[in-house]
Parts: structure tokens; sequence; C-alpha cells
């Protein structure tokens, strides 16, 4: 019989000794209570350790934000400005003066009370072959900071390779924020790893997380398999980021760049075919600036998300590992194919998980049957689609998709402050014998009864004789897993009385030549 | 009593109740019969689950000898409250199998749910949650304590928690040195 030990800290005192006298909390075990502190705020979870010597012993993650020592006013002061800057207000210029010289005041002020803050942490770390400390050794899996990179910043340089190499941190992350009335344009903070001397300690890390800061040769932290870097400013060269993928001997698997900036006018990060060493499985482009994305040769890449504001232009090479895809289209797609018809016709036949949202109703595909067969893909999400299309477009993929399993399609709701939408243009579809042998469920959220929905929802069973399930789903919404998976979720009842969804049930199961008197529908 | 094989019957709970090739019987430290849906059993508790599949089920009562009755009553509650709390637009979803994503904040019915346990009770749920494996209960309860820390002075915890100082005085202040800057305020 599996059991689980676990043992007693304190034997419950019987009830009627009063409750005055026990301590509840601390018998619990240490894992329990991390995570409980994992739960509060950084001020409050290292305050504890004034409770009693249990819990100064506890490890935990360690988070030192400047944010968290930031006063009210400076918020306050920062709106107040911004109010100021705001069109068709008057400037006033020594206001403003006096306004910026109280936010500076606040930041340096909050630094130096980080700064006391890295230097107790580092006090507290006692010197190597003081036997007795040993309980106060801090033991740390986790270690966050957030500063400004004023001068007292330089406390993170004596901060890290103590992290490293004493407590043991294996997940750092350094999120250097901009300070306000910033005029250097370029990574805030070097991360210090001259000072990493030892290569023990620094084989630790396996995961690092920067924002804002330079990022360090790679090649020398063998455990790395994760990088993400955040917020990089506009005039990071490219090669820094293509570096990324071709430096030898890289060991990183998971790469994510998140709202990062890059130099020059083409903007374009061609991944070569000198990448073939490299070990990425997962990669993540979000909000950044590139303009084209070309991947040539990734050998062990599995998953590949690009989302965000500005479309990127997708190419892929050799990825033929390449299973699941996420991709995000915005408003500046161009007409025509597009950058999906692109991405699509490209190398993209073994994927077999793949999801689609769109932003801003503009077409972005022609109806034209795709040049390429997505012969792998199995599970399909077409998310976000603005109502105003003709959402039988949608027959393109399934066409295109001869191994289709699972079809789930989302219409978004039309926005209330955008005046009449107009409706796109209709498609017509040639008349001409299509057949397909896998589709076994189709789902339309957000289903609103145009005869164009009805029309697909009809179209779908008629074609696939394989069809299990058609749901129709009004007022429901994709609620994502992760990034490269989804459920379909609910938000509100479902008006149609039980005779409109009959109507609909029967739609869907007979038509004037077929009938598929099998398929569960479900209307909600 | 009566066995009941039927299929669809699975949605009535307190019919399951009574067929007991769909419920668990569990046994309190002193004594006490809990009975609860096994399928509820297996999908919150990994412990459960594991002594489910593993056959370990006594039909005369589980002994669960480190929870007591109290404890494992507020368990039992709180599996059959997490059964009926599923609204009927989540078993549609669940059925199309879709990896289900773990909600990370308590819903409103487990806020009131821990909301209205003593002290005592809380932190006997809490130890209960753990020893049988209930991730989810765990999240509610612990979420639920580190609400009664958040932003209370060590004094006022200790208070709360009725926690002893073991320090000196002199290690005290020592240590409040160190975090001054936690306790820093403008």
């Amino acid at each position: 019989m599996p059991r689980i030990k676990r043992p007693r800290r304190c034997e419950r005192l019987s009830s009627n000794a009063g409750d005055a006298a026990t301590d509840h909390l601390s018998a619990l075990p240490d894992d329990l209570l991390r995570l409980i502190l994992r739960r509060l705020d950084t001020r409050t979870a290292l305050s504890t350790a004034v409770l009693a010597r249990r819990w100064a012993r506890l490890p935990r993650d360690l988070e030192l934000r400047v944010a968290d020592v930031l006063p009210r006013r400076y918020h306050r002061a920062l709106a107040l400005h911004h109010s100021r800057l705001a069109p068709g207000v008057v400037p006033d210029a020594p206001a403003l003066l006096e306004l910026d010289a109280l936010i500076a005041r606040c930041q340096r002020r909050a630094m130096r009370a980080f700064a006391d803050g890295v230097t107790g942490l580092l006090m507290e770390s006692p010197a190597a072959g003081d036997g007795e400390e040993d309980d106060h050794r801090r033991q740390a899996k986790n270690l966050r900071l957030e500063f400004f990179p004023t001068e007292e910043a330089s406390c993170v340089d004596r901060l890290i390779p103590t992290a490293l190499a004493t407590w043991g941190v294996e997940h750092l992350e350094l999120v250097a924020r901009p300070p306000h009335l910033d005029l250097y344009d370029g990574p805030a903070y070097a991360f210090p790893h001259h000072l990493l001397s030892d290569e023990l300690h620094r084989s630790r890390l396996r995961s690092l997380t920067l924002a804002n800061c330079t990022l360090p040769p790679l090649h020398r932290y063998s455990a790395l398999s994760e990088l993400v870097l955040r917020d990089m400013p506009a005039s990071t060269p490219v090669s820094t980021y293509r570096r990324l993928f071709t430096s030898t001997g890289s060991p990183l698997e998971t790469l994510r760049l998140v709202s990062s900036g890059c130099a020059g006018t083409a903007r374009r990060l061609v991944v070569s075919t000198g990448s073939s060493t490299s070990r990425l499985r997962e990669l993540v482009v979000d909000g950044c600036s590139f303009l084209a994305i070309e991947l040539r040769a990734l050998p062990m890449l599995e998953r590949l998300a690009c989302l965000g504001r500005n479309t990127v232009e997708l190419r892929l090479g050799s990825v033929p590992r390449l299973a699941h895809v996420s991709l995000a289209f915005s408003e500046r797609s161009k007409p025509g194919h597009g950058e999906l018809g692109c991405f699509l016709d490209g190398g993209a036949a073994g994927v077999s998980t793949l999801a689609v949202r769109f932003t801003r109703p503009s077409r972005w595909i022609v109806p034209r049957p795709l040049e390429t067969k997505l012969t792998g893909l199995r599970r399909l999400l077409v998310a976000d689609v603005p109502s105003s299309w003709d959402v039988t477009w949608t027959r393109l993929l399934l066409m295109a998709a001869p191994a289709l399993e699972v079809m789930h399609i989302h219409v978004a709701p039309p926005e209330p402050d955008d005046e009449e939408e107009k409706s796109g243009r209709e498609i017509r579809w040639p008349a001409f014998k299509f057949r397909h042998r896998r589709l076994r469920e189709v789902a339309v959220a957000g289903f609103g009864r145009t005869w164009r929905q009805i029309f697909l929802v009809r179209y779908m069973p008629r074609v696939c004789k394989t069809m299990q399930r058609v749901l129709l789903l009004k007022d429901w919404c994709v609620r994502e897993i992760g990034l490269w998976d989804w459920e379909l979720v609910q938000q509100q009842e479902c008006p149609w009385s039980e005779e409109e969804k009959m109507v609909l049930r029967k739609q869907v199961k007979y038509g004037r030549y077929w009938c598929r008197p099998h398929i569960e529908v479900v209307v909600g | 009593m009566e066995v009941d094989k039927g299929k669809g019957e699975a949605e009535e709970t307190r019919k399951v109740a009574e067929a007991d090739r769909d419920t668990v019987t569990l046994k309190s430290s002193d004594g006490k019969l809990f009975e609860v849906s096994k399928e509820a059993a297996a999908r919150l508790s990994t412990v459960l689950a594991g002594m489910i599949a593993g056959g370990s089920i006594d039909d005369n009562g589980t002994d669960l000898k480190q929870i007591g009755s109290e404890a494992l009553e507020n368990v039992v509650d709180y599996c059959n409250k997490h059964a009926n709390s599923i609204p009927s637009a989540a078993l549609i979803s669940s059925s199309i199998s879709f990896n289900t994503a773990p909600f990370k904040e308590p819903e409103e019915w487990e806020r009131k749910f821990v909301d209205r346990l003593s002290h005592d009770a809380l932190f006997d749920l809490v130890e209960a949650a753990n020893f049988l494996g209930m991730e989810r209960l765990l999240d509610v309860t612990c979420h639920k304590i580190s609400e009664m820390m958040k932003g209370k002075s060590p004094d006022q915890i200790r208070e709360v928690f009725n926690i002893k100082n073991d320090y000196t005085k002199e290690e005290l202040e020592e240590i409040r040195q160190e975090l001054a800057w936690a306790f820093y305020d403008d």
C-alpha cells in the first residue's frame, strides 16, 4: 500500500489545553512553509526571518525588487508627469523639472535601500569554515533582482558571484528597470560574467532571465538550458540575437525573446545553416521588432511561437522536428496571401498542432488553395477571427491538411467601440468534389448563426464521413494552456431556446442529399 | 447494499454513495467512517488515486491513521463540493479531452470553504491535504494562511500564530539590521 510517511513535528495538544499555546504554523514541515512563503510579497517573506530561528533557516526564493521599496508618491509623481505631457496640456517647464527631480530622488533612495538589502544578504552569508553558522547558510534556488541601473547597482555585481557559488542559485533573473529620463540607448546593465572565474559555479546556472541587460558569452555556462531576453533596447544589433543560435556548444534548449528591439532597417533575423549543432527545442518570439525571421536549420526545434503586435514574416528551412506552432497575426499584415500563406507554403509540413490567432480585421489570405500540404497537422485552432470575415475561408486549411482530426474556430465578438464593421466580401466557392477522411471534431466558438457560419458547419459533416462531433458554442472563448495548447470555455449561458437548438442540430445532421444521424451536435 | 452496475448513474452523487463500488470508505484516526466518490477521490488526491489503482482500498474503511475525523470530514466535504462545482460547460470541454490547466487562484466557493474554518481546523486540513497529496486543496489552504500573514509586522504574525520568539535580544537586533531595508518605509 503506498503510504507517504512524514515526520510529525509536534503532537497535537488536546483541544481543552487552550488554543493560545499551539503554534500550528511552525509545526508544518519546511516544504509547506515554503509554499506559504512563496505566496507572500518579498518584504513580508523576508521579514519572517525575524519570527524565530526556524524561520531564518528556511530556504526561500530570494527576490529583491526595488519596486517593493518605492514610495507611493513616486508612482503619483510619475502619473502626474505623464498627465502633464499629455497632448493638449500646456507644458509647465518649472513644474516638470520639479517633478523630474522628485522622481529621481525617489529612485536614488529606493536604490540605496535596495543596496542595503543586498549588502544585508551578503553579510548573512558566512565565511567558509565557520562551522557553527551552517544553519544560517542560505539556500536558494531562485534569485530575482529588479533594480534601477544607478551607481548603487554595483552591489548586484557583488551579489551574483556569491549567489551562484555559495547559495547554489540555479535560476537567475535580472531586471534592470529603465530609469525615468533615460538618455542612454543601450542595455542598462552589464552582466558581470567576468567576476565568475570558477567554472564550477557558473555551470550550475540553469535558467537565466535578463531584462535590459547585456548578454554574457553563453558557451561558458554549460548547464544553462533556458534563456529569456526581455526589453532589450532598440540599439541591439541583430547579430547579438543571431549568435544565440549559432554559437557552437551552446547548451540552450529554450529561448524566449520578449518585447525586445533590434537595430537596423531590415531587422531580419536569419538563422543560417551554421546553427546545425543547436540544441534549441523551443523558440518564442513575443512582441519583438523583427520584421522577418528565417530559420534555415534548427535540427532539434519542436515548438515555435511567434506572437505580438508586429507581424513577422516567418520562413522555415530545415526544421524536421517542428511539431507545435503558435502564431499571431496583426493589423499590419499585407493583403493577399500574407504572412500566414507564406509560412504555410514553406516548411511547415510536419507540424502537428497549429494555433493561429488574429488581432485585427484585415484579410490576410486569398481564397485559393495553399501550395503545400500540411501533412502532419492533426489539431488546428483558428482564434480571434474578426466577425466581419467570411468564415468559410477556413475550408482552405481543411483542404490543405489531409490528416486533420480536430478543428476549432473562434470568431471574435465585434468590438463595441468600432463603428459598424463592414462585412468582408463573401467567398465564392467553385463547385468541386472534395472529401476529407480524418476530421472528427469541429467546434465553432463565438457561433452567431450567421448564414456563412451555418454554411460552414453544414459543409464539414457533408464532406467528412468520419465526423463525430460538431460543437456550436455561442458565448465561448479560447483559453490558452501554455503557448501551444488551448481549451474552450463558456463565458455565458446560451440564450437560445430548445427549439432554436433543435433546428440547428437538424441543420447540421441532415441535408438534401446527405444525412449524418450519428453525429453528436452540441449547441451551447 | 444494492449492487448497481448501471452505467448512467454516475452523475447522481447521492445514488453513487449507496452503491459501494463507486465510493471509497475512509476511516479517520478516531474510527469514524466517511464515504467519498471514487472518481473525485482519484482526481483530487494522488495518494488515494494510487491506492485505488493499486487495489489497496478496504471496503470496510481504509485506515487513515494520520487524519482526525474533523479534518477528514472537511476533506470529504471539499471533494463533494468540488464535484458539484463543475459547471455543465466544463463537462463538455473536458470530454473533448483537452488537458485542463490547474487554476491558480482559489475560486469563490473555495475561499468561502476555507474562510469558515477555525484556526485549528485550517491547519489540520493543510496537513491532511499534504498527506493525501491533494495539490489543489493544499494550494487553497496555503493561500489562506499566506493571506493571514500578508501586510502584518513580525510581531503581529507571532501573535496570530502563537509563534514563540527564540532569539536572544542581541540576535534579534542583528537580524533586524540585516533586514532593515525590508522594514524601510517612506
